[in-house]
């Protein structure tokens, strides 16, 4: 570490301290759009399953109708056990769409999961985890001022500084209001490098999910025209339950439509989340270059100044 | 994931349309009277029928392994969040201990550095 030559830099020092305070003021992160964006993929994992749920069971009853019209036989039906913890339906010559439409089911969860996961992880590091913010609270800084003080001669020392024991005690806030600074930026630079270094995954996730959808779709398509038959040529003619299934096709479709949509629009979100970030960490890194915080920032620092001023 | 799997889900939209229509067609052959033509075309329509459901079966299978592996990134990417946390964490945890502060001068003056700087 660089010692700074005492004393007569300490006044600028502690300039720079202050200076460094109002960035910690200027520069914390809002955590509301992470826990947004992390609340905002949860419908989507509900919807998905709900619909790839809905899909394996008309699997399911369309392999028993098989079945029963002896299109499929029983004994493909029997599972077959290779290995201690493995079940298949390994007597069939074709494994049933069922058995891959539950594994399907499963892999989509497992993704949404994964997802949810990070998203909730990065509100977290964002400061809006369920728990409270990692980092500490002004009442909590406060108090690591007064026990720094207590050891402020160390402070001094750290800083390169040395001080009359009346100045000591404004060090010790400073100190303190410095890494409060640094470990702001230290959470804007990790959630920065976060976000960019996952945005590819994201844009794949979100790809894969929208294809999901689409595979979704084509087995809703496909099951319609599967019970639209004997509906449709049963004697007597009755449009009823050809009206009651075509609503339920099209409400499925529906459905899954806006959860295609809503996944498309998960890379832009996250993207905006980047941004925000990077926003930040611009004014964090280069405060004075930013032109709309000038003046905020040369509020706070002649505040701070003033504030400190007595001790000076 | 796999461009294969979107090229599949493309012919699978198609040969529900076909089966749409093989269904229509069938339908109306049925309710005409015609039931050895309408026998054929079910002998058709379920040949399609079974066509689509192998492919149905073959992208589940396919997309079911390519989400795994990037179900595994995402899990990755959320372990190094976690390892980000938890050195912010730690960082706070040793400031808590008001002499060891001094510790962390060194990377606070140098993040002041670029600040002032700026």
């Amino acid at each position: 570490m660089k010692r700074l030559s005492p004393p007569r830099r300490a006044p600028a020092l502690l300039v720079a301290l202050g200076l460094a305070a109002a960035v910690t003021a200027c520069a914390s992160v809002a955590p509301a759009p992470f826990t947004e964006f992390a609340s905002s993929l949860q419908p989507l994992r509900a919807g998905t399953d709900a619909q790839a749920g809905a899909a394996a069971a008309a699997s399911r009853q369309d392999l028993i109708d098989k079945v029963a019209a002896k299109e499929v036989s029983p004994a493909d039906l029997q599972l077959e056990f290779t290995d201690p913890f493995t079940a298949t339906y390994g007597f069939a010559e074709d494994e049933p769409n069922y058995a891959k439409l539950v594994r399907f089911r499963q892999g989509l969860s497992a993704l949404n999961d994964a997802l949810l996961a990070y998203a909730q992880a990065l509100a977290v590091l964002a400061g809006g985890g369920a728990g409270g913010d990692i980092l500490p609270t002004t009442a909590q800084f406060d108090q690591m001022a007064r026990d720094l003080n207590a050891n402020a001669g160390a402070a001094a020392t750290a800083l390169g500084v040395q001080l009359d024991p009346g100045r000591q005690a404004l060090l010790s806030v400073a100190a303190i209001e410095l890494f409060k600074a640094y470990i702001e930026s230290k959470r804007r630079k990790e959630l920065a490098g976060a976000i960019a270094e996952v945005q590819p995954r994201v844009e794949e996730f979100s790809s894969a999910a929208q294809e999901a959808v689409r595979f979704l779709a084509s087995l809703v398509e496909t099951d319609y025209d599967k019970k639209v038959l004997p509906l449709a040529t049963a004697s007597p003619p009755d449009a009823a339950p050809i009206l009651a299934l075509n609503d339920v096709t099209q409400a499925t479709l529906a459905t899954l439509a806006s959860l295609a949509k809503s996944y498309a629009a998960v890379p832009a979100a996250h993207r905006d989340l980047a941004a925000a970030a990077a926003n930040r960490k611009t004014g964090l890194a280069g405060l004075v270059a930013l032109g709309d915080e000038a003046t905020r920032l040369q509020n706070l620092v002649t505040q701070l100044r003033t504030a400190n001023a007595p001790a000076l | 994931m796999s461009q294969e799997i979107e090229a599949k889900l493309d012919v699978l939209a198609g040969m529900n349309a076909a089966l749409g229509k093989l269904t229509n067609v069938q339908i109306r052959l049925t309710l005409a009277g015609e039931e050895a033509l309408a026998g054929q075309m079910d002998t058709q329509r379920k040949a399609l029928l079974k066509q689509i459901e192998t492919l149905q079966g073959q992208v589940a299978d396919q997309w079911t392994v390519e989400a795994a592996v990037l179900a595994e990134d995402l899990r990755q990417a959320n372990g190094k969040l976690q390892d980000r946390i938890r050195n912010i964490k730690n960082k706070v945890d040793v400031a808590n201990n008001a002499i060891q502060i001094v510790g962390q001068i060194d990377d606070a003056l140098a993040f002041l550095k670029t600040v002032v700087a700026a």
